[in-house]
């Protein structure tokens, strides 16, 4: 069942300040190839540190969340980006983040990898052919 | 009957949430709505040893106003649910 964001996501972030880990099933198709929405479940926990190709649940707006990769940080500044979208940053500070993907899981429970995805990261160009490939293959 | 061990209700908004949830992990994807009066009847059963339909309708009429009929038919729906959502195992 599907609990709107803005009741759901502010409880994750509480269960994960107060230290628990949250299992969930995101759903969209930004994070494809390495999160498939409606299918993968994520792993979130309490970030201790937060690095470039980390992928964070944020509040990027007022009841406004994205489940993106950190894409840049610059002090206090971050840029977020899905791994499958072809335009489109958002930027929030690290106040704004509320939790971390420690874990991404298949649903037959298989344990995908969790990369930086640099080679990822640096591909926009070619990014739009190798989301079509993915999707013919894969899906 | 009995309910399985490891899970937590949780108010959120105007219902309760029951997750699957151990002292680490909050598993969001084992999880399912209960409205006041089926959070009502899972809270005065999750310690029993065992219960039937009779157990949880003895309890909505403690609490509601309704007939013993229909309490022992909404008792019988709620196991029935319980059941689908895999919450019950038996003895």
């Amino acid at each position: 069942m599907q609990l709107p964001n803005e009741i759901f996501i502010p409880e994750i972030a509480r269960l994960v300040s107060d230290g628990k880990q949250v299992q969930f099933t995101p759903t969209g198709v930004s994070m494809r190839p390495f999160i498939e929405g409606g299918v993968d479940n994520v792993t979130l926990a309490k970030p201790a540190d937060l690095q470039v190709g980390d992928i964070v649940l944020a509040e990027i707006q007022q009841q406004h969340y994205v489940l993106h990769r950190i894409y840049a940080i610059e002090g206090d500044a971050l840029t977020l980006m899905g791994d499958g979208n072809l335009v489109g940053t958002e930027h929030c500070t690290r106040a704004q983040v509320l939790a971390k993907v420690i874990a991404i899981h298949s649903p037959k429970g298989r344990r995908k990898p969790l990369t930086r995805a640099r080679l990822w990261r640096h591909m926009l160009r070619t990014r739009r052919l190798w989301l079509k490939i993915y999707r013919h293959l894969c899906i | 009957m009995k309910v399985l061990p490891g899970f937590a209700l949780r108010p959120l908004g105007n219902e309760y949430l029951l997750i699957a949830e151990s002292v680490e992990l909050v598993n969001f994807n084992a999880m399912i709505t209960l409205n006041e009066s089926a959070a009502y009847l899972w809270r005065n059963v999750a310690d029993k040893p065992s219960f039937d339909e009779h157990t949880l309708a003895d309890l909505l009429l403690a609490e509601y106003e309704v007939l013993p009929e229909q309490a022992l038919a909404d008792a019988r729906k709620t196991i029935a649910s319980w059941q689908d959502a895999h919450l019950l195992t038996d003895i």
